[in-house]
């Protein structure tokens, strides 16, 4: 893989088989093929149900890929198959270089919005009243209400999840940033300022693979797109 | 990174055996008991690692050989076949990378009180539940080799303090206290002499959900601050993904499938865990 080359995907597919319904085989997606340079950003396309988040899922290994393979450049230049990769680098990687960014929250329960925020950081290291000082001021920025800081984001509504959501894994950027529908439910402010964080991290050189719907404002941040086709009807 | 812990071809069978027992049971066979003699095959040929720092669950329905498998780690069972090796373990053994299950029961008993806590379901397994809380604390750092009064004393009120345990209570006996209190009793114990590897067997299992929830919340804090290498073993795939990064899915005794936990729930492969990932309430 050419040392430009971040993330290179190369024919990648994705079944699942249902045993609960005698075995039954789904398609997630097939042949999907795509390179991406360090710093660049792609978008990945295609009508619903194409598979889009499902080809996100296998590059953080939510979801086990069948064929194919994801080469990934790491930060100390090993050049790594994320597809067959151990359980324990896969982890690695993730603590450390690459972020998810999902359209929903499974946010962690009892744990209040700031501290959601903030664990990144404490997990690597920095003191936590620091970590603490840079959520709240992340949270601020995204427009979060002050008075929602110290509560539980599970009673939060989708907006302000989906906002908590985006600040944990923006808080310490990633080098790689997967990114689903991350503005689905937001407002237009508040979509701007996550455009606006998105476009200063690709600026400090984070890579980016985003799926997002047609219109988002996100489109202006991409440099590629890779369009998966819609799926032959399955009997 | 080298693992802490690495356990190969781990194996329990109750009963004599008759040769021919590992050929007729297994997970594909549905079944851990041999339909010719009649010997349960509790677990076999369980092999993994654990790293420093790490949190890896166990799942599995009652009798796949999970609590098993964290019994013969402890030493509480003897092992009809394997192997077990503790990085931190092998200076105090006197022997590098030696087998544990080699080992005499003295050198075991050592490795255990120095480098091991464990948390069980049964508050009556990990607690002598008329002594004192302060006192159940007591005893393990005694074992482990402490002899300063005050300073066990200081040691104990610490744990306590760390599993919100009121202080006042410490002279009382377990007995006296509800389910959670006990659990947090117990893990205090656990914890008391910084073991390298900790072992929680069903810890919430049987609480109320809000007491399980604390229970929980304490295990995470505890987690972040102290980074044990913990195993956990649980048929609760809510505690799974709450405390672990990557689980071993067991059935019939034996490991069926292992991965990254979120994959585990998203992406379950064995039919087995397909249906234990779809029974969620």
């Amino acid at each position: 893989m050419s040392p430009h080359i971040l993330l290179r995907v190369e024919d990648l597919a994705k079944r699942f088989v249902c045993h609960m319904q005698g075995g039954k085989e789904i398609l997630g997606f097939e042949g999907v093929s795509f390179r991406l340079p360090a710093g660049a950003a792609l978008a990945l396309t295609g009508p619903s149900g194409a598979g889009k988040s499902s080809v996100l899922k296998c590059i953080y290994r939510s979801y086990l890929p069948g064929r194919g393979s994801i080469r990934y450049r790491t930060a100390d230049g090993g050049d790594i198959d994320l597809a067959r990769a151990s359980e324990t680098e896969v982890l690695r990687i993730r603590s450390r270089e690459m972020g998810y960014v999902t359209q929903f929250l499974h946010a962690l329960p009892r744990v209040p919005a700031v501290d959601v925020v903030a664990e990144p950081l404490t997990a690597a290291g920095t003191p936590p009243a620091e970590a603490r000082l840079r959520a709240q001021a992340l949270l601020e920025r995204l427009g979060i209400d002050r008075a929602l800081w110290d509560a539980y984001p599970a009673t939060f509504s989708g907006g302000e999840k989906q906002r908590v959501n985006f600040a944990r894994a923006v808080i310490r950027p990633p080098r790689l940033l997967l990114l689903d529908e991350p503005t689905a439910s937001l407002d237009p402010r508040a979509m701007e300022v996550v455009v606006a964080v998105l476009s200063e991290m690709k600026a400090r050189g984070t890579t980016m693979v985003a799926v997002f719907h047609e219109g988002s404002p996100l489109a202006s941040l991409m440099d590629d797109g890779c369009a998966l086709p819609a799926k032959e009807p399955q009997r | 990174m080298t693992p802490l812990l690495a356990v190969r071809g781990l194996t329990k069978r109750f009963g004599a055996g008759c040769g021919e027992c590992l050929d007729r049971t297994s997970a594909l066979r549905e079944t851990n008991r041999c339909p010719r003699c009649g010997a349960i095959l509790a677990c076999r040929e369980v092999s993994f690692d654990l790293y420093p720092g790490e949190v890896l669950g166990i799942v599995g329905e009652s009798g796949s050989g999970k609590s098993t498998v964290v019994r013969l780690l402890h030493f509480d069972l003897e092992p009809t076949a394997g192997e077990y090796r503790l990085a931190v373990a092998d200076a105090a053994a006197g022997g590098g990378g030696r087998n544990l299950f080699a080992l005499s029961p003295f050198q075991r008993r050592r490795i255990r009180n120095e480098h091991m806590g464990i948390v069980y379901q049964n508050p009556r397994l990990g607690l002598r539940l008329k002594v004192s809380a302060g006192g159940n604390i007591a005893e393990r750092l005694l074992m482990a080799g402490w002899r300063h009064v005050g300073r066990i004393r200081e040691r104990a009120s610490e744990l306590l303090r760390q599993t919100e345990v009121p202080l006042a209570r410490m002279d009382e006996p377990p007995r006296n206290f509800s389910g959670g209190m006990q659990q947090r009793v117990q893990i205090a114990k656990a914890l008391s002499t910084r073991p390298a590897l900790l072992l929680l067997d069903e810890v919430t299992t049987g609480l109320d959900v809000s007491v399980q929830a604390k229970v929980l919340d304490l295990l995470r804090s505890l987690q972040r601050e102290l980074g044990i290498a913990t195993l956990v073993v649980s048929h609760d795939l809510g505690v799974i993904r709450l405390l672990t990064s990557r689980t071993i899915v067991m059935r019939h005794g034996e490991i069926i499938e292992q991965g990254l936990s979120d994959q585990i729930l998203e992406d379950p492969q064995h039919p087995y865990t397909q249906l234990l990932v779809n029974s969620v309430l």
